[in-house]
């Protein structure tokens, strides 16, 4: 009778390596040796992604030619031309906003926006080519122009992962610019934000803007003020409540951006 | 060819996941490398790729190889009772296990991403059986 193989000790080995690996993963010689690999996958992981969402960007406008597509060369630096005019009309965006004036900005290209449909559904995240050696930390403001996209949430030593204003677990306070209402701004998930805890007697307005009041630490990192969240879509005020509450609407769309800017405190 | 074929989709499951999608291809990528090979080798892709996915999408290392080592276990020690080359257990684990690693990493659409990925899972192993099958009979011819 045949009898089957036992891979127990495969499974358990592995598995104490896996934990072994995460418990170590904060330990200096081991952030240096991944992050040598991490460098060599980024290459690639940058070809990747811009390919892609050349493709996606193309596609939107429906711009896809099949000839362009039986051309790889040619396609290849059509994509390449695409990414740059969209750095540099970014680029001049950003550096005319007059918003962010006391903080450096730093750009940062995405390089991975992992979503459930790509360029149509809302990503989970972003990953840009900034980290450590980059100056980005932790709770650092991620903007495009004058609106907020989300904060750094971990850093390695080349990339960061962004989470967006709109994901679950995020929350910091905010104000409305025509009205002054202070509230707490909270992502639901699948790109739905809330301005909660407003007080009953303040006032909301449809279409107001809804503004972040700041929240630096002392170490000069986190939400600068006066960075656009979005406006207001809806207000949900009932007298038997304690605060009224908010939809808001960012005027970011999330799912094609390919270049932020990290604010990062001045030196 | 199987192999060749398999670590090619490992290559671009894992890119396409660290860059443009959340669908959990590469756990559908090991599953199918078990079916069709059998080689405990795929204990030690599981565990180099759930690092190397974790680094690239800012995660903490070693939590995504934790999960593809345990899933594959959960797999190997399963055969041993029963059959696992069936549409049912395809669908079943694909759908699963997908369903687990979106709610580990926190992502949206997770019934949807699960749904979908069971379905291309029950697509690919169709592919596979037809694959194998007429192998077989160039053999037998």
């Amino acid at each position: 009778m045949h009898k089957k193989k036992s891979y127990l000790p495969h499974i358990i080995f592995f598995c104490l390596l896996a934990l072994l690996f995460i418990f170590l993963a904060k330990t200096a010689f081991l952030k240096n040796t991944l992050s040598f690999f991490s460098s060599i996958v980024l290459v690639p992981q940058q070809f990747v992604f811009h390919v892609s969402s050349g493709i996606g960007s193309m596609m939107q406008g429906g711009e896809v030619k099949k000839l362009q597509e039986k051309n790889r060369a040619l396609y290849k630096k059509i994509v390449a031309q695409k990414n740059l005019e969209n750095e540099v009309k970014a680029l001049r965006d950003q550096f005319a906003t007059t918003t962010v004036t006391s903080a450096d900005l730093l750009p940062a290209t995405i390089i991975g926006s992992p979503g459930f449909v790509p360029s149509v559904t809302l990503p989970e995240y972003y990953i840009i080519d900034k980290g450590e050696k980059d100056e980005v930390k932790t709770s650092q403001a991620v903007i495009v122009g004058s609106n907020i996209v989300g904060f750094i949430q971990s850093v390695t030593n080349h990339t960061a992962k962004v989470q967006l204003i709109s994901q679950k677990n995020t929350s910091f306070t905010a104000k409305t610019s025509a009205t002054g209402a202070v509230g707490v701004v909270t992502g639901k998930g699948n790109g739905d934000i809330i301005f909660d805890n407003v007080l009953l007697s303040d006032s909301l307005k449809v279409s107001d803007l809804v503004i972040s009041k700041g929240d630096v630490a002392v170490d000069g990192n986190g939400i600068v003020p006066n960075l656009v969240i979005g406006k207001i879509v809806a207000i949900d005020k009932k007298p038997s409540a304690l605060f009224q509450v908010a939809k808001v609407q960012s005027l970011i769309d999330f799912s094609h951006v390919s270049l932020v800017f990290v604010v990062i405190p001045a030196r | 060819m199987m192999r060749a074929v398999l670590f090619f989709l490992l290559f671009c499951s894992f890119f396409l996941e660290i860059t443009i999608t959340s669908m959990p291809l590469l756990l559908l990528v090991f599953l199918f490398f078990w079916l069709a090979t059998r080689d405990p080798i795929i204990f030690v892709f599981a565990f180099v790729v759930g690092i190397f996915f974790d680094l690239q999408s800012v995660g903490t290392i070693g939590v995504s190889s934790l999960f593809f080592v345990l899933f594959l276990g959960v797999i190997v020690l399963y055969e041993r009772k029963f059959e696992i080359e069936t549409f049912p257990f395809v669908f079943a684990t694909s759908v699963i296990g997908s369903c687990l690693f979106l709610l580990l990493l926190g992502y949206h659409h997770v019934l949807e991403q699960s749904l979908l990925t069971g379905l291309i899972a029950v697509a690919l192993f169709w592919g596979l059986i037809t694959f194998n099958t007429k192998k077989t009979k160039e053999f037998s011819i």
